[in-house]
């Protein structure tokens, strides 16, 4: 097995996109994530691939839709306010159904807001990550080692389902250093590299006067059409819903509450869990979502069953919430809501204490559902 | 497993998890002080996680850096109370004294306690050990190695890792950019030790 390493977030996912295949970065520099592009610029070409800085979020996200669309695995990333100017090129990557990664390292918004570590991106990120009807895949890292494996995936299941991923991360994750495996690298053989199998039937590399255009585009005037297009990518969705769905749960097997969050705030609950869990009287569970969109609503739902509530801790106003709400809807279990905004992070302290506040509650009144901002219940 | 089958680890854990935070200035080498003991420990065989402050920190006033050690895969790597502080100066004391977990032990450099030691602020503390390592550095080495002295006490204080697991990551970590610097840094923290040993 190779050795475990010890890389920061943002690094880590970078060498692990370079070892997934990742031959194009495209990117402009913003707080917490620019580790991605320095190293990408150390490192890519190395790799035999190209780092460019862009002039503009704008022109980086393009210039990813061009080299998506030669079959190429490319990617940009970068923090909120960059994320919005990289919008408009998403929809049209969707539109071209291309494959590629945008990685959003996100810090507190809204505006330019400030640099700590935040969720307030999550409806961007699976509702409206730009204009028109589309989804993108959305990977939500908890820890160094999933920054990188999550890379590898992410390229993996864009060039699947031909469709945008990605990583969404916050300042923590980029930051933070922790011991892991890197992916493998392919054993590529000279012969592989010249394979031409192994060119996606779609991607736009020159015809040689030896076949037949392809014709990769996101303008259709005819509303038939347009409609018939939009129609066949809403139906791959749903087999994506189907089929890539992906959580983690740690605890019991019928905890009292169920703990329902994403990204680093997990792991913060997670020590307050375990340690509520040594104690007697309140058990507790850790469910987390490794994919918000698809979110794993069915499973989320067959989980919180048997549960007597729901916590839902983020660092965000309850953008998240919605779609826990959503996916236990049916059951109905109470649901409490604690928001960190700002840039502001729980303590694991506070954690413990936002764990048996909302048991309390349940214990008062087993229908309350009850928000808190920071430490004040509303 | 039975215990004699567990992998035995260089490495004695005060407590699990082992919370350190590293506070001083911009400058002082908290980031890469933090980094030294996150690989030690990574060689010593044990999980961890490694938390710098990011953002206006790094570009001056006070810098700080959270390092949790454990047996087990880190839950939190944002603390709140520290096990162990170590602390380069009076500003980063003042800011983050009242992390210190109850008996937890401090090691610091002379300029966080410029009036000495006031017992009654230190009332949780277990362990305080106050050495003028920015000074002694300056004296001996001429360079702003106060960092390493300090982590060379601390292999005296607290068996985390051994002083060759430390020397070896050094070595990793400097050997490309200077061997002056390298040889300078050991110098430094065996210095730190020697006056620990003495303390």
């Amino acid at each position: 097995m190779e050795e475990r390493v010890l890389m920061k977030g943002n690094e880590a996912l970078a060498e692990a996109a370079i070892r997934a295949g990742c031959r194009c970065y495209f990117g402009y520099p913003i707080t917490p994530q620019t580790e991605i592009a320095a190293y990408m610029a150390r490192h890519m070409p190395k790799a035999g691939g190209s780092f460019v800085q862009a002039e503009s979020e704008v022109a980086a996200a393009n210039m990813v839709l061009g080299a998506a669309a030669t079959g190429t695995r490319a990617m940009t990333s970068s923090s909120s306010p960059g994320i919005s100017l990289k919008s408009e090129a998403l929809s049209y990557i969707a539109a071209s159904d291309l494959p590629a990664l945008i990685v959003n390292v996100m810090r507190a918004g809204p505006g330019l807001g400030g640099i700590q570590p935040s969720q307030g991106d999550y409806w961007q990120a699976t509702r409206a990550a730009g204009h028109g009807d589309f989804h993108q895949l959305v990977l939500a890292p908890a820890s160094v080692q999933e920054m990188a494996d999550f890379a590898v995936l992410a390229f993996t299941l864009a060039f699947k389902w031909r469709m945008p991923a990605m990583i969404l991360a916050d300042g923590t994750l980029g930051q933070m250093m922790e011991p892991l495996y890197l992916p493998k690298r392919p054993d590529r053989t000279p012969a592989d590299r010249t394979n031409q199998a192994a060119e996606p039937d779609w991607a736009l590399t020159g015809t040689l006067n030896r076949r037949s255009h392809r014709i990769i585009n996101s303008l259709v005037l005819n509303p038939a059409a347009l409609e018939a297009s939009v129609f066949e990518r809403f139906a791959r969705y749903r087999q994506v819903q189907a089929q890539e769905a992906r959580w983690r749960y740690e605890g019991p097997e019928d905890p009292d509450v169920l703990v329902v969050c994403y990204g680093s705030v997990s792991r913060i609950y997670k020590q307050a869990i375990q340690a509520v869990n040594q104690e007697q009287g309140l058990r507790a569970g850790l469910f987390r979502p490794q994919t918000l969109w698809p979110f794993p609503a069915a499973e989320l739902a067959a989980k919180a069953k048997h549960c007597k509530k729901i916590l839902v801790p983020e660092l965000s106003m309850g953008q998240f919430c919605d779609d826990v709400k959503l996916a236990t809807a049916k059951l109905p279990k109470p649901v409490a809501l604690a928001c960190r905004a700002g840039g502001q992070v729980p303590t694991p302290a506070e954690a413990l204490q936002r764990l048996k506040q909302t048991w309390a509650c349940w214990l008062q009144d087993q229908e309350q559902e009850e928000v808190y901002y920071g430490d004040r219940q509303l | 497993m039975s215990k004699d089958l567990m992998p035995q680890l260089k490495t004695l854990l005060p407590c699990d998890p082992y919370r350190i935070f590293i506070c001083g200035s911009g400058g002082d080498g908290v980031l890469f002080t933090g980094k030294l003991l996150a690989q030690a420990a990574l060689r010593a065989g044990l999980e961890l996680s490694w938390l710098p402050s990011y953002g206006p920190e790094m570009r001056g006033g006070t810098a700080n850096c959270s390092v949790v050690l454990s047996r087990q895969a880190v839950a939190s790597p944002i603390i709140d109370q520290a096990d162990l502080m170590l602390i380069f100066n009076q500003a980063a004391w003042l800011k983050y004294g009242a992390r210190l977990a109850p008996g937890g032990l401090i090691l610091a450099d002379q300029s966080a306690f410029p009036d000495g030691v006031d017992e009654g602020d230190l009332k949780g503390a277990g362990q305080v050990h106050v050495l003028a390592a920015k000074q002694e550095a300056a004296a001996h080495l001429g360079r702003n190695l106060g960092n390493m002295l300090l982590l060379g006490a601390l292999t005296e204080l607290v068996p985390l890792f051994s002083a060759a697991d430390l020397a070896w990551c050094l070595q990793q970590s400097l050997t490309a950019k200077s061997t002056a610097l390298l040889a300078q840094n050991q110098q430094a923290i065996k210095l730190g030790q020697r006056l620990m040993a003495g303390d």
